[in-house]
């Protein structure tokens, strides 16, 4: 599938990348004594340097790691944490579901960009610190849906007769529910993937990211206040949106994510 | 009727609660932030009068609970504090702003629901052509790409190399409009908002479009889609009054979702056009440690959120009769 | 004249494995006020047949061959536009799933409005006394029509729906399983309204049921359907009750009857044939109890019984004998498929 082929490609790149990239990304380049800075994309600097003289090709390879980190690392506590509510929420329709879905709501009303920008502004503005604010809040849609699903599994008769036969709440959601919503857990997961790296990308770009992390949200966060919008330096600050837009669709198409974007099920009615 | 009354109020009562702890896990974080608690509302460029005033007004010298009640209170009366760095009240400042970030949400919001519907039946009707195929890569590609990057590729090529529209701000310097209505009207604010708008738009476009276009698929089977060509009406009425009207009903709660994204959006695409709103206010605050306004400007965005999510709840439940109490 | 007339009508469904011979040339008569009972398994035709006949098919499939002479005219040759002027003014069609025929958005009301305004050429006012006869017609309370589908419930909706395939006064309506989904009280009461309307309104019906019984009950004429062809036709008396072909003796007896209900019920075994390569020879061949060496190699064409009444089978001199088996268990169970 395209999605695994583009995921591949990029840990492939973070991995190896570094091996093969020209130069440091931190180390601006100085040639007979000059920086070189803003240089146009040339054989020595395929995508050209910084306003700093930074080699802006090899910045983009090592600007994958970040991306992967934040991706999956984010993607996974989401799907963790997105499941647990959901499944709970769902199976439990008393108290606990009805609180469990108040905080969901809440979760949905406060705005995320903001949220994680103040955050991170607070805390401090490393990887994980973003990563963990990310988390706070990005459960929510999974938790929804997954709840929605969970409905709908508790009403199916093998859990009636599980029930039935005196299995534990714990036993059924265990054994019963959870095999029929982690498909939709994985996919969701799939999805926060890209969710987390736009938001890391967001964060980076207003300023508040990791400085000593090069993360192509970095990138074009640099691209932009130094003015290489003006100078129509697109080689700098066109890649790393490509690479970002690249591992978001990789997103979108694994674990059939693009059904669930092709068609997304809102409300359901009666 | 009766029931829509009471699905109504029961609503109102749901956004006031969110809203309400919202507020309070605002108060939290920033009284629980590193620094002392002061530092929330007192400047250490203020002076020692100043500062006495400020620590009375907000009660910075008494137990947590107590400064959580005076908040409270204050935040009813629109008591915010003042602004470190432009040293006026935080109320003044995100009012002042609040409207420009409302006409580029709401004219972005438009723009994408209008093409995204418009887009979606064209992509149900090229159902297994090559056409469909690349129209939903594209859109894949909108939904995929950073909003502020497609915003500075936009900016990069049609206001620094063509020339065709500003670069930054929502006026030319120095223009003062006599009323609201004269600059919304006016060409050159429209001008100015276009880029921003239309960034803003390409990223919510793909919600309303790849959503339309299933619910144009899934009506198509329909029943009541075949009985209507059953008797004989036209192709065109049948597309219209029972393909599209049926099919456009979900994407209205949709809305609900976009406006979550659009706020988040908002902030991203104020700052890389220096459009004077109220997500560029937020990161202004924030990264130059402007407390007072950036909690003001963060509750005002929650708030306005909220509320567009109830607004579009309830013109689901008016638009589509079978819509029971909860939802 | 005959009201409708249609002659080796053919309709074929293009498919990735093939074209599936849905329809394979059937030919019936129907009169004025005449009711024709369709009857046949799931999946012998009989819906893409009346299908094709009003012209609103799926997009794979299209009419192959024949001819469907109604009011005097081929209609087959009709354009798009044409057969759109017909649809509902001179003949309708009630699909299966009438419940969910309706549009969701809209007060059930707006149907009639819609169709009495556009091509009944009536106003507002006209429209609403229609729409209200109609209704009490069917037995429904007037009142109703302001509601919503979803507020109607399952044989309501389907009173609904019949009321509005007679707004229009069409000559002819096709009722595709009409009743099949109703409980059996609303379900005597649906037919109980189709015989109404053609004693009153001189309405023709062609009604599809896979139930025998209930076309006992609405229809003068019987045309039993296997595998996309005719294998018998004639008046309902000669059907019920001196069957002339193995197929619908087979039918009768996997339904009840009220007179012998301590008889039990046979199944005929085996399922119809896959129609992208129909058998040579008689379709129902593999699965007969009485088939002979000719039954495999021709195709029997519909030969006379008695006045009016056909039947497509190699062994209608034995008639009797076959009768008298069919009544038998052991015929059926030991059939060599």
């Amino acid at each position: 599938m395209t999605g695994a082929i583009i995921y591949l490609f990029f840990i492939l790149v973070a991995i190896f990348g570094p091996l093969f990239a020209p130069y440091d990304p931190l180390v601006m380049v100085k040639e007979n004594g000059k920086l070189m800075f803003n240089q146009a994309p040339s054989i020595k600097h395929l995508l050209g340097t910084t306003n700093m003289g930074r080699d802006i090709f090899s910045q983009l390879i090592y600007g994958s790691r970040p991306a992967l980190i934040v991706g999956f690392t984010a993607a996974f506590f989401v799907m963790v944490i997105g499941t647990l509510v959901g499944l709970f929420a769902g199976y439990y329709r008393g108290r606990l579901g009805s609180i469990l879905m108040r905080l969901t709501d809440v979760a949905f009303g406060i705005p995320f960009i903001p949220f994680v920008m103040v955050l991170v502004a607070f805390l401090g503005p490393s990887i994980w610190n973003i990563v963990l604010s990310m988390a706070l809040l990005l459960w929510r849609d999974t938790a929804r849906v997954i709840r929605s699903q969970v409905l709908t599994v508790r009403e199916r008769s093998f859990v009636e007769a599980a029930r039935v036969s005196g299995a534990s709440d714990l036993r059924i959601m265990l054994v019963h529910i959870t095999p029929n919503i982690l498909p939709l857990s994985f996919l969701y997961g799939s999805l926060a993937v890209g969710w987390a790296i736009l938001t890391e990308a967001a964060i980076s770009f207003l300023g508040f990211g990791d400085p000593k992390t090069i993360s192509w949200g970095y990138m074009l966060h640099d691209a932009y206040v130094s003015q290489a919008l003006s100078r129509g330096s697109f080689g700098w600050f066109v890649p790393p949106g490509i690479c970002i837009m690249l591992m978001v669709m990789a997103g979108f198409y694994i674990g059939r994510g693009s059904e669930e974007i092709l068609f997304p099920r809102l409300r359901k009615i009666n | 009727m009766n029931q829509k009354y009471n699905y109504f109020i029961l609503r109102i009562g749901q956004m006031l609660l969110t809203l309400f702890i919202i507020i309070t896990i605002l108060f939290l974080i920033f009284r629980l932030m590193p620094g002392s608690p002061m530092a929330a509302y007192i400047d250490t460029t203020f002076t020692q009068e100043q500062q006495q005033i400020l620590m009375q007004q907000f009660g910075l010298d008494k137990p947590l609970w107590q400064q959580y009640l005076i908040y409270i209170y204050n935040l009813f009366q629109g008591k915010l504090g003042d602004s470190f760095f432009f040293r006026a009240p935080v109320i003044e400042i995100i009012f002042k702003v609040l409207p420009n970030t409302i006409y580029l949400m709401l004219g972005s919001f438009i723009l994408a629901y209008i093409a995204g519907i418009l887009g979606g039946v064209f992509l149900a009707w090229k159902r297994g052509t090559s056409t469909e195929t690349v129209g939903i890569v594209f859109t894949l590609f909108t939904r995929a790409a950073p909003q502020f990057w497609v915003g500075m590729i936009l900016l990069a090529l049609f206001s620094f190399k063509l020339g065709w529209f500003p670069s930054a701000g929502s006026s030319p310097a120095g223009v003062v409009y006599s009323s609201e209505l004269k600059k919304l009207t006016s060409l050159v604010f429209l001008h100015y908002l276009f880029l921003p708008m239309l960034t803003l738009a390409i990223y919510l476009m793909g919600l309303p479009l790849l959503l339309m276009r299933t619910n144009m698929l899934d009506v198509m089977g329909e029943a009541y889609v075949d009985m209507a060509r059953m008797r004989g009406l036209s192709e065109k009425r049948v597309m219209l009054k029972y393909v599209a009207r049926n099919a456009a009903l979900p994407v209205v709660t949709a809305m609900a979702v976009g406006i979550g994204y659009a706020m988040g959006g908002n902030v991203v695409v104020e700052t890389v056009f220096s459009w004077p709103g109220l997500g560029r206010i937020l990161v202004k605050a924030v990264s130059s440690s402007d407390y007072p306004l950036a909690q003001g400007a963060f509750i005002l965005i929650a708030t306005v959120m909220v509320f567009m999510n109830f607004v579009a709840d309830i013109l689901y439940s008016l638009l589509d009769p079978r819509v029971k109490i909860g939802g | 004249m005959p009201l409708l007339e249609i002659e080796d009508f053919k309709v074929y469904y293009r498919t990735s494995e093939g074209i599936t011979q849905a329809v394979d040339g059937i030919s019936f008569l129907l009169g004025e006020g005449q009711s024709l009972g369709l009857v046949g398994e799931s999946g012998c035709g009989k819906t893409t047949a009346v299908r094709g006949i009003i012209r609103v098919l799926d997009k794979n499939a299209f009419i192959a061959g024949g001819k469907v002479i109604f009011n005097g005219e081929d209609i087959v040759g009709f354009s798009e536009d044409r057969m759109r002027s017909i649809r509902w003014k001179d003949l309708s069609l009630i699909p299966q799933a009438a419940m969910d025929s309706l549009n969701p958005v809209y007060p059930v009301v707006d149907a009639f409005n819609e169709i009495l305004l556009l091509k009944g050429g009536m106003n507002l006012n006209s429209a609403e006394k229609r729409a209200k006869e109609l209704f009490l017609m069917m037995g429904l309370d007037p009142k109703r029509l302001h509601h919503y589908p979803h507020e109607f419930s399952g044989g309501m909706k389907q009173r609904a729906v019949i009321a509005l395939a007679l707004a229009l006064n069409p000559k002819l309506i096709i009722a595709d399983e009409p009743v099949t989904a109703l409980d059996v009280i609303v379900q005597s009461q649906v037919l109980m309204e189709f015989k109404k309307l053609r004693e009153k309104l001189k309405v023709a019906l062609i009604m599809i049921t896979h139930d025998i019984s209930v076309v006992a009950q609405t229809c003068n004429v019987i045309a039993v359907m296997y595998a996309g062809k005719i294998v018998e036709k004639g008046t309902s008396i000669d059907i019920l009750k001196n069957a002339a072909h193995p197929y619908t003796l087979g039918l009768e007896n996997a339904f009840p009857n009220l007179r012998n209900p301590n008889k039990s019920l046979i199944a005929i075994e085996g399922s119809p044939p896959n129609l992208v390569n129909p058998p040579k020879g008689c379709r129902f061949a593999p699965r007969c109890p009485f088939k002979i060496q000719d039954c495999q190699q021709k195709e029997p064409v519909l030969k006379e019984v008695s006045a009016g009444h056909y039947s497509a089978c190699f062994r209608l001199n034995e008639i009797e004998e076959i009768r008298k088996k069919a009544r038998e268990v052991k015929t059926w169970t030991t059939v060599n498929l």
